[in-house]
């Protein structure tokens, strides 16, 4: 047995790593005088190492007692701040870097939703799909982490009647925050959307003509939950795909860029 | 002479201990050579057992300790004697001397 091996067998029992550090520094100086005592009497190094070691006894013996005095309760304590601690940090890293952590912890109770083929037919009407988004991080704002999983455009075009096309486009839209007693609960009638055409799209909830083709949009869903919160937005009768849509919903202002990752 | 077991006196090594102390301020090994110079090697402890010792004398209010660091470099932990350790030893030491009576009148009594 080496000296270190002694003191680390004599304070394994001190839970409370300062306490434990004391302790041990105060052992070591010991055996340090021991060995010095004995070097002094012409013991070679190792010898008064022995000796030093002989001196002191079982560890075992004191390791228990040791524990005991040294404040058993501080060092669970201590233990407890620390694995608290550490499960707030990987919570709280996980959250910030997987987006799709608080949906599936905390349960993300919002339609999915499904992205059509890219082209089909309906009614005489062709639909093709001409931008295809996915897991669309955007900014932080007021604390709240924007994200969007699944979002598409599409084309409607009637055959026969060229020239007519008119987009629509659906999106799902989360704000995730560690701040769980904080979700995010903006005040859904406060919405505003324009695009880079500065096309102004009016909230479905107005009076409008279904003949006047005004770019509108409406909440098809809202999810508020503890730590996410999120909508699926559609938004009909836009001019074209767009490039990027801002929104505003209450105090924060979002700036969704549609340019990297879509076009499909 | 063998070494003494520190259960067969009252008070035991906590009263040596104190009664070093009484003398002045002391860290570990210090005691632990004093110990054995006065009472002539007739007191030799398993030296890691002091520790336990002087820390639940400390923990008991009966001593306190204090860090400082040697002319050598090295950090020692220097303890002193407080009120309450003194009354403890004023008891521990009359329990001692009331105990060695007893064992001196019984021994008496035994010799032809």
């Amino acid at each position: 047995m080496t000296r270190h091996q002694w003191l680390d067998a004599a304070t394994s029992q001190i839970r409370f790593p300062p306490d434990r550090e004391r302790v041990r520094q105060e052992l070591e100086a010991h055996m340090e005088d021991r060995m010095d005592a004995a070097q002094a009497r012409g013991m070679t190094a190792e010898d008064a190492e022995s000796h030093a070691l002989a001196a002191m006894g079982d560890p075992a013996a004191i390791a228990p007692e040791l524990g005991r005095l040294h404040s058993p309760w501080l060092g669970r304590l201590w233990w407890a701040v620390r694995a608290v601690t550490i499960a707030a940090l990987i919570i709280t890293f996980v959250a910030f870097t997987d987006s799709s952590f608080w949906g599936n912890f905390l349960g993300n109770d919002l339609p999915y939703i499904e992205v059509p083929p890219e082209q089909r037919v309906s009614d005489g009407m062709v639909y093709s799909r001409t931008g295809l988004w996915e897991d669309l991080d955007l900014s932080t704002v007021g604390g709240y982490r924007f994200h969007i999983p699944v979002a598409y455009v599409q084309r409607l075009e009637v055959p026969g009647e060229p020239g007519y096309a008119t987009y629509s486009m659906e999106l799902q839209l989360l704000a995730s925050t560690w701040r769980v007693w904080e979700p995010w609960e903006p005040d859904m009638n406060c919405i505003s959307i324009t695009d880079r055409t500065g096309c102004t799209y009016l909230s479905g909830n107005a009076p409008q003509s279904t003949e006047s083709f005004v770019p509108y949009f409406y909440l098809s869903a809202t999810h508020n939950g503890p730590g996410r919160s999120g909508i699926n937005l559609f938004l009909d009768h836009m001019p074209q795909t767009p490039e990027w849509l801002e929104l505003t919903i209450g105090d924060a202002i979002l700036h969704i860029d549609l340019q990297g990752g879509g076009g499909r | 002479m063998k070494k003494t077991d520190r259960a067969a006196a009252p008070g035991g090594t906590a009263m040596l201990v104190l009664a070093l102390l009484s003398t002045g301020e002391m860290y570990g090994y210090q005691m632990i050579e004093e110990l054995e110079r006065r009472s002539e090697r007739v007191f030799q402890l398993q030296e890691g057992t002091l520790y336990p010792l002087l820390h639940s004398l400390e923990k008991d209010g009966l001593v306190t300790a204090r860090n400082a660091q040697a002319p050598s470099g090295r950090t020692r932990r220097y303890y002193r004697i407080t009120t309450a350790g003194q009354r403890a030893l004023e008891e521990k030491e009359r329990e001692w001397r009331v105990y060695a009576g007893a064992v001196h009148a019984v021994l008496a009594g035994c010799t032809p």
